[in-house]
């Protein structure tokens, strides 16, 4: 799978759907991720699931408040650490 | 809870209110443990090595207090399937412990145990069982409990302090280093036993 933003909003938002017990298409790329439903619970394993599909480890450092906005801005975050590495 | 302000007497917070602040900061137990214990181990430097065969026990006084008491009395009051089992679960230990274990790539076995008493020698055995049957070669044996008579039961017994604010101890025959480890499961067995003898 190339590594684009698409793709990495998709699997995020498949991801949230699992962890927050949701359809699919009830996740909005749009919002946030506490708008989605994610708690602190579910997002330690969303932080999990980031590190163990793209390498990059939110775990240690946080993820910075721009990256927070919106589910989209999230996985263009992730793109440009990974890519960065 | 009790909410103290400068210059006022304490007040107890009512459900509502603790829910509101619960919110408002977003406290919750299992991400609180689970920072605490990986920033534990981080202080405690384990090497690739260590880290590649290692077991994990978390014990606790807290937890399952309350919903053991209230499955219980369910079970008094209601049929059996009209009691939540889910009631009687330890998540808030082993979600952590989970995490934990994946975030360190840890292959060992985990376990959570919570109770009231004999945690300290419940966890040293689980521990022996496992070196003895090759499951892992260490363990680490953790404890986010504040002052409590696990930290004070495992000094007692080790002669070791403990990291301040969450206590852990790597329990094994032999460190990645080949050197034998202060904590051996079978010398504190033996201790243990000695301690039980001299209570008879």
């Amino acid at each position: 799978m190339t590594l684009d933003t698409e793709n990495i909003t998709q699997a995020l938002c498949r991801e949230i759907a699992t962890v927050t017990r949701k359809e699919e298409k009830e996740i909005r790329a749009d919002g946030s991720l506490h708008d989605n439903g994610i708690d602190s619970m579910s997002f330690l394993e969303l932080l999990l699931f980031i590190k163990r599909e793209w390498g990059v480890d939110f775990l240690e450092e946080g993820i910075p408040p721009e990256a927070q906005k919106d589910i989209h801005s999230l996985a263009e975050h992730i793109q440009w650490k990974s890519e960065k590495k | 809870m009790f909410l103290l302000k400068e210059k006022t007497v304490p007040r107890k917070l009512g459900r509502e209110e603790i829910g509101k602040l619960k919110a408002l900061y977003g406290i919750r137990r299992g991400p609180e443990y689970f920072f605490s214990l990986l920033h534990a181990v981080r202080e405690l430097g384990l090497s690739a090595e260590e880290k590649e065969d290692l077991g994990l026990i978390y014990v606790s006084h807290l937890g399952p207090v309350h919903q053991v008491r209230k499955y219980v009395d369910d079970l008094l009051s209601f049929p059996p399937e009209e009691c939540s089992p889910a009631l009687f679960s330890h998540s808030v230990f082993n979600a952590p412990t989970a995490f934990l274990t994946q975030h360190l790539s840890l292959h060992g076995p985990s376990l959570c145990l919570c109770g009231f008493r004999d945690l300290v020698e419940a966890s040293v055995l689980s521990a022996y069982a496992w070196l003895e049957t090759s499951c892992c070669a260490r363990v680490l044996l953790l404890c986010s409990d504040e002052e409590s008579e696990i930290s004070s039961k495992i000094t007692e017994l080790t002669g070791l302090k403990l990291f301040p604010s969450t206590h852990l101890l790597l329990l094994g025959e032999k460190g990645a280093d080949e050197k034998s480890l202060p904590a051996s499961p079978r010398l504190l067995i033996e201790k243990i036993n000695r301690q039980i003898r001299e209570e008879k």
